[in-house]
C-alpha cells in the first residue's frame, strides 16, 4: 500500500494523508471506533465513546519527560464517513480528521492531522 | 531520543542571540573574540551563549595557546530533526498496520 503525503509543502501547520485500503468503510469504520481494534493499530484508548464532545485518552508508551498519554476529545461523528478528534500532547493540540470515501472497487480513506 | 536532549536543543535555540552566534559559526570556524566583533553582545555573554550552545550538542571548541575555536557540529541538530520527523512517520506507520489488521479482520 502506498501513503500519499499531500502536506502542502508551503505550510507546516497540519500533515495531511490519502491512502487506498481495500475494505468497506463500515470495516475500515470499525477500526477507528472499536477500542479493541484501536488498541490493534494505534494505540490503547481509554474511556473512549463514540459521542461528540466525549474525552477520552490514548496511552502511548512514555518517552524521557512525556507520560505518553494523549488527551482527546470527540469533535466530530459521521459514522461510515468522518472522525474527527481533538488530539493533545502537552501544550501541544491538534486535530485529527478521518475521511472516509469510496472508490469504485475499493474503500479508499483519507486521514489527516494537523492544528 | 532522551528528553534532556531535545530540551538542551530547544533552550539553546530559543534565544535569538544564540541562535544568531550559531548561524554565524556555520560560516566556519571562530575565536570567542571573532564572534564579540560581530555582534553587539559583550565578551562574557557570548562565552556564555557558546557555554550554553556547547552543552546542547550543537558546537565544539579546541584550544590553541590562549585562544578557543569554536566550530559548528553538524549533527547536533539531529535532535530537533527526529523530533520533527516523528510526527510526520507517525501516521503512515500507524495506517500500514491499520491495513495489516484490516486483513485480519473478517467483515
Amino acid at each position: 500500500m502506498s501513503v500519499v503525503d499531500r502536506t502542502v509543502p508551503s505550510q507546516s501547520e497540519s500533515l495531511s494523508f490519502e491512502f487506498d485500503l481495500a475494505h468497506a468503510p463500515e470495516k475500515v469504520w470499525r477500526a477507528l471506533t472499536e477500542p479493541a481494534l484501536l488498541r490493534e493499530w494505534l494505540l490503547p484508548a481509554v474511556g473512549f465513546r463514540l459521542e461528540r464532545g466525549a474525552a477520552f485518552t490514548f496511552k502511548a508508551e512514555p518517552v524521557g519527560g512525556w507520560d505518553g498519554i494523549v488527551q482527546c476529545r470527540i469533535a466530530d461523528v459521521e459514522p461510515h464517513q468522518r472522525l474527527r478528534y481533538e488530539w493533545g500532547v502537552g501544550e501541544m493540540a491538534t486535530v485529527v480528521t478521518f475521511t472516509l470515501t469510496t472508490r469504485r472497487r475499493t474503500g479508499a480513506a483519507r486521514a489527516t492531522a494537523g492544528r | 531520543m532522551p528528553s534532556a536532549a531535545i530540551d538542551r536543543v530547544f533552550q539553546a535555540l530559543a534565544d535569538p542571540s544564540r541562535r544568531a552566534i550559531l548561524v554565524s559559526l556555520t560560516r566556519g570556524e571562530a575565536a570567542v573574540n571573532d564572534l564579540t566583533g560581530r555582534f553587539d553582545i559583550s565578551q562574557p555573554a557570548v562565552s556564555q551563549h557558546l557555554a550554553t550552545l556547547k552543552g546542547a550538542g550543537l558546537v565544539t571548541h579546541r584550544r590553541e595557546g590562549r585562544r578557543v575555536y569554536y566550530r559548528v557540529v553538524p549533527r547536533g541538530i539531529e535532535p530537533l530533526v527526529d523530533w520533527i520527523a516523528h510526527y510526520r512517520v507517525f501516521w503512515p506507520v500507524h495506517v500500514d498496520r491499520l491495513e495489516k489488521l484490516l486483513e485480519k479482520m473478517t467483515s
